[in-house]
């Protein structure tokens, strides 16, 4: 009889659900530049890449973890397509913007299987509206910013927590208007890409991103805004 | 009847009387002859074939009132279970609190796999232990906006039901959860 009960009480413990734990290993910078360095990338990239990584790591531009699952998903595709996307990042890191977010999506175009070309031409795009938005938004920088970094562990993820940075609010913004026009979105509706910025601030608000840095881009927010940044991306000539 | 045909039927009679008188003799004890012969072919039969015999001889059933409690307990509490668990309008609200559940029913599936932005876009598996199609997985996840997808048999699954929202990324789908400070999100 205690046999039955035990046997039902563990199958029921199995079937409610099911909690698997995922670690992504703990990367250092130093890490990732010993991969590299040892990895099977085209000479040329690679050079690039160990030149500039030492310093977009100290500055908070590359996450570590997410660039060795980059460089790992980059190795084996075609040296073409290394070079574009090597090329793309390093002018983002020369002007200073963070590239964590177009490694992880080029690591997820791969996993999607898309074409090389289809991922870089998302990339570019992204890219160029990331440039468009830092530019834009200048002029309503904060002043004087903290900037601290310290690596903490919730459960079993091993997260990068940094303090949010005006540069995390100028990524989510271009992010919402690639994921417009990425998505088949009229590239002339300022007034829609304007909407997707707003509920994506409003929704990181006081989660990720802080209200101090949040609410003064809210208050300028306006389709006009996102009209300059969209033609600079594009290049377009402004009406 | 005439005499010749009356003698006939007589010497038939007698006959019959005869062979069943000499019989009586070989018929005494047969039952018990016939019971010994059978136990002795079941030594001669193999183990295993004994065994399926008995197993499949028809019996009464016996109840036994401890065994009947305990059946009828273990139903009620699968029952209460079962309907706690999967059919309650706010599913799961202790997971909730540590951690994000993905879910998603995939009958026929043999591999589940979620993918994001947060592990790199590489695949964590789900699981399905009780083999009901449904596939779950809890994440902690801190404060903040997640793209994933999930990967049914390697296939992109990018439109997650229980997705805050979704957008179209080279050409598919990807969705999207947005996780706040010290709440996890359920589907």
């Amino acid at each position: 009889m205690r046999r039955i009960f035990v046997l039902a009480v563990v199958l029921l413990a199995l079937s409610g659900y099911a909690q698997v734990q995922f670690t992504l290993p703990a990367v250092s910078p130093e890490d990732v530049l010993q991969w590299l360095r040892q990895s099977a990338l085209p000479a040329a990239e690679k050079a690039v890449w160990l030149r500039i990584l030492p310093q977009a790591f100290d500055e908070g531009l590359v996450d570590p973890k997410i660039a060795q699952a980059f460089f790992q998903r980059l190795v084996g595709t075609p040296p073409t397509f290394v070079g574009e996307i090597t090329a793309i990042m390093e002018g983002l890191l020369a002007q200073g913007l963070p590239v964590t977010h177009l490694m992880n999506k080029v690591s997820q175009g791969i996993t999607m299987g898309r074409p090389w070309a289809v991922i870089t031409n998302e990339i570019r795009l992204r890219a160029s509206v990331l440039a468009a938005t830092h530019v834009s938004l200048s002029p309503y920088r904060p002043k004087a910013e903290a900037r601290a970094s310290v690596s903490v562990r919730v459960g079993s993820f091993a997260f990068q927590a940094r303090t949010p940075t005006w540069e995390d609010v100028e990524v989510e913004i271009a992010e919402a208007i690639s994921d417009f026009i990425a998505g088949g979105g009229d590239i002339n509706d300022w007034s829609g890409m304007e909407a997707l910025v707003r509920i994506r601030l409003l929704k990181l608000r006081g989660q990720r991103l802080p209200p101090n840095l949040v609410d003064p881009v809210l208050q300028v927010l306006t389709p006009q805004l996102i009209e300059g940044i969209v033609s600079q991306a594009f290049q377009i000539e402004r009406r | 009847m005439r005499f010749e045909e009356w003698k006939e039927e007589e010497l038939i009679r007698q006959a019959i009387a005869d062979e069943i008188s000499a019989a009586e003799g070989r018929l005494e004890g047969l039952e018990e002859r016939v019971i010994r012969a059978i136990a002795a072919r079941d030594l001669e039969c193999p183990a295993w074939k004994r065994w399926l015999r008995s197993l499949l001889a028809p019996r009464t059933p016996a109840l036994r009132l401890s065994y009947a409690l305990a059946a009828l307990l273990i139903f009620v509490g699968v029952g209460v279970l079962i309907g706690r668990f999967a059919f309650t309008p706010e599913p799961l609200p202790a997971l909730a609190q540590e951690g994000t559940v993905f879910a998603l029913a995939a009958p026929g599936a043999q591999r589940v796999e979620l993918v994001g932005d947060f592990s790199a876009w590489k695949p964590i598996p789900l699981a399905d232990p009780d083999g009901d199609g449904v596939w779950t997985l809890v994440l902690k996840l801190p404060p903040g906006r997640y793209e994933y997808a999930f990967l049914v048999d390697g296939r992109w699954l990018g439109q997650d039901p229980n997705a805050d929202e979704y957008v179209r990324t080279m050409g598919d789908y990807t969705s999207v959860r947005y996780i706040g400070n010290g709440e996890g999100s359920s589907s």
